[in-house]
């Protein structure tokens, strides 16, 4: 079943006095399926950061359509655009925005208490995905006393409490050093076998490795795109990498 | 050459880069010094000390220079404190210490150049007016001429000259203390979460309270001065405490309770509310002080000025009043006689009637029992002066008396003076309204009146006496003539000073009054202090808009980042801008509000200040005290408008 579906996307991009126009998006379309996990890929400029902007709905298309789940999120109103985020969308980006005045706990709780929800509902969906991110002694730490790591699964946790349809991550791993980028993709990987839709904006072809679909975009457009299939992970790894080297050069690609 | 000329460029593009920063310093100190220059060119000038207010207004110079002091090194320190970044980056850019304390030198120079040109240039163009101004305030009727010198601008450039170069030591201070990776993070340090400290917040309340406590129980104007610096710094610190200590630990409670805490609107506020009372605490608690001496300086010295007239009034209720010693009955129609004699003024309303006026033991009155005060203020007086002022008709024997008395309990009982005794036979309720005034109600003493047939035999026999420099046994008396005059008040006043330098030849010691002078007096005090006042007040408002800008700003750079990161976790536009404007509402509002607590716990105890200078109004009082706050809270309103503009603006543009 397709849970999102993005058709002939376009945003271009005009400068304030309408000189400049830039085209960002061109024409994008693709799908994604319930449960799977896709990786979006590709270098500065090719329009990942629109894309993902106009999926979490912070942008709207010059033309085009985004249907979550069959609804067009590109025509909901300005006024209820916030609630449907929340209550749709789960957000990780790269450099955390954990808010510094709120504990981590807190910060969890965020989204939940937007909702309205009751305490004792936010106390009893916070236990498991705390246990599950391995967050559970940090609850009452702030954001400054943690590592990058830490904070990047408990932005992963504030995501995922909502149980959100769609969880969208922005180089997650940009920030992170090796080995907490593994142990934060590890854990995607795990909750996306426990089926949850995961679409991940990233540079890094080992972030893309661990997904089940890779897209390469290139000046606005699709260019390409990779199963993961039954590859291992260092396989696909391999695959991701010389597929770049080709989208770099500029040339032909049958898949 | 080149190098200082690239210098002077850093230093320039610094300045325009930080605008936001500099022009409200710039403005700032530009008013301060025009204020200052102004202040001090009046104290210099010749005219002025013809109206001899030179040294009022050399004193009012001396507080706008301290005051001054204070502010622009506090001002500069904080500018200093949100450029250490940018100094960072020049250190790391390559210019060594020296280099970046030139460039800084040289701004030092062009703000102080570009704030004496300014404050020296407005403060010649205003000058005149505030000197119509201050010449209005204290009725002077005439016109003054106004000399230019070179020496009022000389002071002020040597006086804040050396402003200037001690904040520019501050803040090389820094420069080279600090290491480079230093004024890279500086603003960027680790928050510590805010932490309640109860003890300190119970510190706050209790010494709040205790200033507070202090200034409802003071009773006489002498204890009034007595408690009004300690209940000042008592309240001072506790609101220091108030707002760093006493904020948190209420947040915290709201905190700690889960139902109330985790609501869609007190979730964001009370944790927003907490960072920013920890980041804005001591600013805050400096606006609420600063606010408060503006509102007490100038409702006091206006309602001052505005009470004078009925002052003089409640002092002197005739335009005329003329006193002269006697000692005798003979004497007394004598001195009648001659001074009726007089035509040079009109006269209405005409009094006379003789009076000894002496503060003494109530032991020595045989009353030592009727009050818990051992002095009182003594009157001795004709009754018939009594029933001629009341239209009572009171008879009494030789040895009787009539007294009205206040604040003691005197019973139908004897008195005594000397070897005689005078049986109280009347107590009085009412005193008549012409001569019950009386300065020793003001300094708390107990007022006795004693009317009696013969009010100078009755002094005779009193063991203390009027006039201590009379070297006989002579009880002197003083005679009272008073009238209204439909004569000029310049007529008035001449006859008076004729009167007091005996060019008439009356004898007796005369001494005259007019009204009309008596007022010109009071408002050449008054009116002077009010104009002190109003340059104070100005002031101290000029700081705390200040304050409250700096503030906004700074707040503004450090909520930019939490406000995107709230839209990107799904609050809507409008809902963070709900939010993040209660917040500012609050903290912009409550300094004003504790400010105005503040101010209305220490009514009372102004209010007794006051009664010390005359002013017993309390309905007067409480008009200008209402008044002054209003304004304030409309120019406080007006400036949060401004600054909120400002703050909004930072806001909205993304940080890069």
């Amino acid at each position: 079943m397709e849970l999102l579906q993005v058709n002939n996307l376009r945003k271009v991009y005009v400068s304030r006095f309408g000189t400049n126009k830039v085209q960002a998006l061109s024409n994008l379309s693709f799908s994604v399926e319930k449960g799977e996990y896709l990786a979006i890929m590709g270098e500065s400029g090719s329009g990942k950061t629109t894309l993902l902007n106009i999926l979490a709905s912070l942008d709207k298309p010059t033309s085009g359509t985004v249907l979550l789940n069959g609804q067009d999120t590109t025509q909901i109103s300005e006024k209820n655009i916030s609630a449907y985020r929340r209550d749709n969308l789960g957000f990780v980006f790269q450099d955390f925005n954990l808010l510094d005045t709120f504990s981590i706990r807190d910060n969890i709780y965020l989204p939940l208490v937007l909702q309205g929800k009751r305490v004792e509902e936010m106390e009893k969906r916070l236990l498991p995905i705390a246990e599950r991110l391995e967050i559970k002694d940090l609850l009452d730490k702030f954001p400054y006393e943690i590592s990058g790591g830490q904070k990047q699964r408990a932005a992963a946790a504030r995501a995922l409490i909502t149980n959100p349809q769609l969880v969208l991550a922005d180089e997650p791993t940009g920030a992170l050093d090796s080995r907490a980028a593994g142990h934060i993709l590890k854990i995607f990987e795990e909750i996306n076998q426990e089926g949850q839709t995961i679409v991940m904006v990233t540079h890094s072809a080992r972030a893309a490795s661990h997904a089940s679909r890779v897209l390469f975009i290139k000046d606005g457009e699709v260019y390409h795109q990779l199963y993961r299939g039954n590859m291992s992970e260092e396989e696909f790894y391999e695959r991701i990498q010389s597929t770049l080297t080709v989208v770099a050069r500029g040339g032909e690609l049958h898949a | 050459m080149r190098k200082l000329a690239l210098y002077f460029k850093l230093a320039f593009t610094n300045m325009k880069a930080n605008y936001r920063l500099y022009v409200p310093y710039l403005l700032a100190s530009t008013c301060m010094i025009m204020m200052h220059y102004i202040i001090t060119m009046l104290s210099m000038d010749s005219g002025m000390n013809s109206v001899h207010l030179s040294e009022m207004l050399n004193f009012g110079s001396w507080i706008v220079g301290i005051f001054a002091v204070a502010f622009i090194l506090y001002i500069n320190s904080f500018l200093m404190k949100r450029r250490t970044k940018e100094f960072g980056l020049f250190n790391v850019l390559g210019m060594d210490k020296p280099q970046i304390a030139s460039v800084v030198f040289l701004e030092t120079v062009l703000s102080f150049l570009i704030a004496v040109t300014g404050g020296v240039l407005f403060g010649t163009l205003f000058a005149k007016l505030v000197q119509l101004l201050l010449l209005r305030l204290i009725h002077y009727g005439g016109n003054l001429q106004m000399s230019l010198g070179l020496l009022p601008v000389l002071r002020t450039i040597e006086i804040f000259g050396a402003i200037y170069f001690v904040a520019y030591l501050t803040t090389l201070k820094k420069i080279y203390l600090t290491k480079p990776i230093d004024l890279m993070s500086a603003s960027n340090a680790g928050e510590q979460a805010p932490k309640a400290n109860w003890l300190l917040a119970i510190i706050g309340f209790v010494l709040t309270g205790a200033g507070y406590w202090l200034a409802q129980y003071v009773k006489s104007p002498m204890e009034a001065f007595a408690a009004f610096f300690i209940a000042v710094a008592l309240v001072m610190v506790g609101t220091f405490f108030l707002f760093t200590s006493c904020s948190i630990a209420i947040l915290r409670v709201l905190q700690k309770n889960k139902k109330y805490y985790y609501k869609k609107n007190h979730f964001i506020n009370v944790s927003g509310m907490m960072y920013r009372m920890k980041q804005n605490a001591s600013g805050l608690a400096q606006i609420c002080i600063l606010s408060c001496m503006v509102l007490v300086t100038i409702s006091m010295t206006v309602s001052l000025y505005a009470g004078t007239k009925e002052m003089i009034d409640a002092q002197q209720p005739t335009d005329v009043t003329i006193s002269a010693t006697v000692s005798s009955k003979e004497e007394m129609n004598d001195a009648i006689a001659k001074l009726q004699d007089l035509k040079d003024v009109s006269r209405t309303n005409e009094l006379t009637y003789v009076e000894n006026n002496v503060r003494m033991q109530l032991s020595d009155i045989g009353l030592a029992d009727a009050g818990s005060e051992t002095e009182a203020s003594v009157h001795i007086m004709d009754i018939a002066t009594y029933n001629q002022l009341t239209g009572r008709k009171i008879k009494l024997g030789p040895s009787e008396a009539a007294v009205y008395s206040s604040k003691l309990r005197v019973t139908k009982q004897d008195i005594t003076a000397g070897s005689s005794t005078y049986h109280i036979q009347e107590l009085l309720v009412e005193n008549p309204e012409a001569i019950s005034f009386d300065y020793a109600s003001s300094l708390d003493l107990p007022i006795v009146f004693i009317y009696t047939n013969d009010p100078f035999t009755l002094s005779q026999q009193l063991p203390v006496k009027m006039y201590h420099y009379s070297t006989d046994d002579t009880s002197y008396l003083t005679l009272f003539d008073s009238f209204d005059s439909s004569a000029a008040e310049d007529a008035q006043i001449k006859f008076c000073q004729n009167l007091s330098d005996d060019v008439y030849n009356i004898g007796y010691n005369v001494r005259a009054v007019s009204k009309a002078e008596k007022l010109n007096d009071a408002y050449q005090v008054v009116g002077s202090i009010l104009f002190i006042g109003i340059f104070l007040g100005g002031l101290f408002l000029i700081a705390t808009v200040l304050i409250i800008y700096y503030k906004q700003v700074s707040e503004g750079y450090e909520d930019r980042s939490r406000y995107e990161i709230l839209q990107k976790v799904g609050l809507s536009q409008a809902e963070v801008k709900k939010t993040i404007n209660s917040q500012v509402l609050v903290v912009f509002f409550l300094p004003l509000a504790v400010a105005l607590l503040h101010i209305t716990f220490a009514f009372h105890l102004v209010y007794e200040l006051m009664t010390a200078f005359g002013l017993t109004n309390v309905g007067l009082f409480v008009k200008w005290m209402l008044v002054t706050a209003g304004a304030f809270a409309v120019v406080y309103a007006i400036v949060y408008i401004i600054t909120s503009r400002v703050y909004y603006h930072i806001i909205e543009t993304k940080a890069a």
